[in-house]
């Protein structure tokens, strides 16, 4: 019977992108379906490559404001990495404050970026109401971010050997009182995401990825945790601080949802443990001369796992940059996650991914 | 059900959003927005043009000007971090959009005891 | 089919990941100049990062690892893109077009 179908059926092979109204992206999928099933499909990329790797390799102190807009939604992660890096080429230590300072805004853009995926899940479910209530709160943190460092996407926080902005105590308490009054509003919007029938329905065993095919694509950040691989880079860097990665084992996208959804929530409690535990001391450290060596530097950013290799020759101009992003593997995983689903799901499937072509293609 | 909840409560309260076009746009006090200079602290030292990460400004010493390209400023704010004069500031504004790509000369008055210097010889 | 400069490294990595959960984390590919190249390949087993190494001529064809790990094939087409290095049985043409310059390719005026 089935046999039958097939033969009958003829496959069509739909280009969905890189200008698309359901796609944020500008990200080519050729979908090879047979009727309304989709049973393969083709990435293409390219439509954003900016050569980024190359510029970087300029002068190692006006690299950083570079670095940072390698993405504008994890454009934090971006310049703490590539100063860890040259702070660890340059041997320096960081100073307690500095170090915290830095926590509590990558938590922060962690908070942004994960409520903006959340927000374009439910978009693309067709949940308006519940996206605007999403990017209303984003909008929260994206105020409170501008009131510490003047701008809403690109920080310019960084600089090697610390931050150049200090966070004051009306502004701690600031952060605290924020992060307690979204705690509470976002546990509500948290059970919708959880419990209502129209998202269950169109995320529940949409775009499965079993922990055997996530690791033989690499993937990283919520998208592995949500297919049960334990790994977030965070429980190395925030000692001190209670903290314990979400994982859940469906490996769909209502799991990669959820553990954005409680990835939020850790977020706002890590957030609230640096901002009162906040250390006294300078804000950042003087370095001396040019650079030598190379390093590997990784940071958990909110798509996962950011590596930046830095090697340098004793020159102002670095050598080589190399930035591995979490979304580079990542999108790559979709062509394992969409045969079988319907055409309909591939909006819902591929936001749940969050990819991000800035990043994949710098 | 829970989703209910909330549209209803934003029923009762106000919007959150500003009408922009119509009234003044809500930018928050210290948004790092137009680099200003205060030209009378001034002295032309040239450590913001050392310091810019994007090469956006040139100061001529013998002209007294400081030349701005403004599309290539990012507003990071380091040349106010570097100016020993603090003759650098900020206003919170946002950027706008320009057919051309502008440049703000900022000049510094001659003073009045240079003016009797050169003209001598 | 041996005796490509990475082959050994590759047979390492691969069976490194047969042996134990190992994950890829990136190819790191550089150019030495003088038509030397370098890859090095980052992997991460229970959280710390172990690097392998190789170095050959630039011009050569080099062992691909996307066989035994598909996960690798995005980050060699990239390498070929932006190196301009070649793997046996991987097609550029990831980030650019077919016959662009290769962008972190050292002109060889010494060599």
């Amino acid at each position: 019977m089935i046999k039958e179908r097939d033969e009958m059926s003829r496959t069509t092979i739909i280009p969905f992108g890189p200008q698309h109204p359901a796609f944020l992206e500008p990200l080519n999928l050729s979908l090879k379906l047979s009727e309304e099933t989709v049973i393969g499909a083709e990435i293409n990329y390219g439509y954003n490559h900016r050569g980024l790797e190359k510029a970087l390799t300029s002068d190692f102190r006006r690299s950083i404001y570079m670095c940072e807009r390698v993405c504008g939604i994890c454009s934090f992660f971006h310049s703490t990495a590539y100063c860890q890096s040259l702070e660890s080429l340059f041997q320096v230590q960081v100073p307690e404050r500095a170090r915290y300072i830095r926590t509590i805004m990558m938590e922060s853009q962690r908070l942004t970026s994960h409520l903006l995926a959340l927000g374009h899940t439910a978009e693309a479910i067709g949940f308006e109401s519940l996206f605007m209530q999403l990017f209303r709160e984003r909008e929260s943190i994206m105020r409170m971010v501008n009131d510490i460092s003047g701008n809403r996407v690109h920080y310019s926080m960084n600089a090697i050997g610390g931050v150049r902005r200090d966070i004051s105590a009306q502004q701690r308490s600031d952060i605290v009182s924020r992060m307690d009054g979204l705690e509470v509003r976002f546990e509500e919007l948290a059970k919708i995401f959880e419990k209502d029938p129209t998202i269950r329905a169109r995320t529940v065993g949409k775009g499965v990825l079993t922990p055997e095919i996530a690791r033989s694509y690499g993937v990283v950040g919520p998208v592995a945790r949500a297919s049960g691989i334990a790994q977030d880079l965070r429980e190395t860097y925030c000692q001190g601080l209670s903290f314990r990665p979400v994982v859940r084992e469906e490996g769909d996208a209502y799991a990669r949802s959820m553990v954005r959804v409680e990835e939020i929530l850790r977020s706002i409690d890590l957030i609230r443990q640096t901002a009162s535990e906040l250390p006294g001391g300078a804000l950042n450290i003087p370095f001396r001369g040019r650079p030598t060596g190379e390093t590997f530097t990784r940071l958990e950013a909110p798509r996962g796992e950011l590596l930046y290799y830095v090697r340098a020759k004793g020159t102002t101009d670095l050598e080589r940059i190399k930035i591995k992003t979490p979304a580079f593997v990542n999108v790559a995983a979709l062509s394992a996650m969409v045969p079988g689903c319907e055409m309909a799901d591939i909006p819902v499937i591929t936001v749940s991914v969050d990819p991000c072509i800035c990043c994949t293609e710098r | 059900m829970a989703m209910l909840s909330i549209v209803l409560r934003n029923l009762i309260t106000g919007p959150v959003t500003t009408r922009y076009p119509e009234g003044p746009a809500d930018i928050p006090e210290g948004n790092r927005g137009r680099v200003d200079w205060n030209m009378e602290a001034c002295t032309l030292c040239g450590l913001c043009q050392k310091r810019c990460p994007t090469l956006a400004l040139k100061v001529d010493k013998k002209a007294g000007t400081i030349t701005l390209e403004v599309f290539r400023c990012i507003a990071c704010g380091v040349c106010v971090d570097a100016c020993p004069q603090e003759a650098i500031g900020m206003i919170a504004e946002t950027s706008r959009p320009g057919y051309f790509k502008d440049v703000r000369i900022y000049q510094k008055e001659v003073t009045e005891e240079r003016d009797e210097g050169p003209p001598q010889p | 089919m041996s005796g490509r400069s990475n082959t050994e490294t590759v047979a390492r990595v691969a069976a490194m990941m047969r042996e134990k959960e190992t994950r890829l984390v990136t190819i790191v590919a550089a150019d030495e100049g003088g038509g030397e190249m370098e890859l090095i390949y980052v992997l991460d087993r229970d959280g710390e990062l172990i690097t392998l190494r190789a170095r050959g001529r630039r011009d050569e064809e080099l062992e691909s690892l996307s066989p035994a790990y598909k996960g690798a094939e995005n980050m060699e087409r990239e390498i070929i893109d932006l190196v301009g290095l070649s793997f046996h049985g991987v097609r550029g043409g990831l980030f650019l077009g077919p016959g662009d310059d290769p962008p972190l390719r050292k002109d060889d005026k010494g060599a």
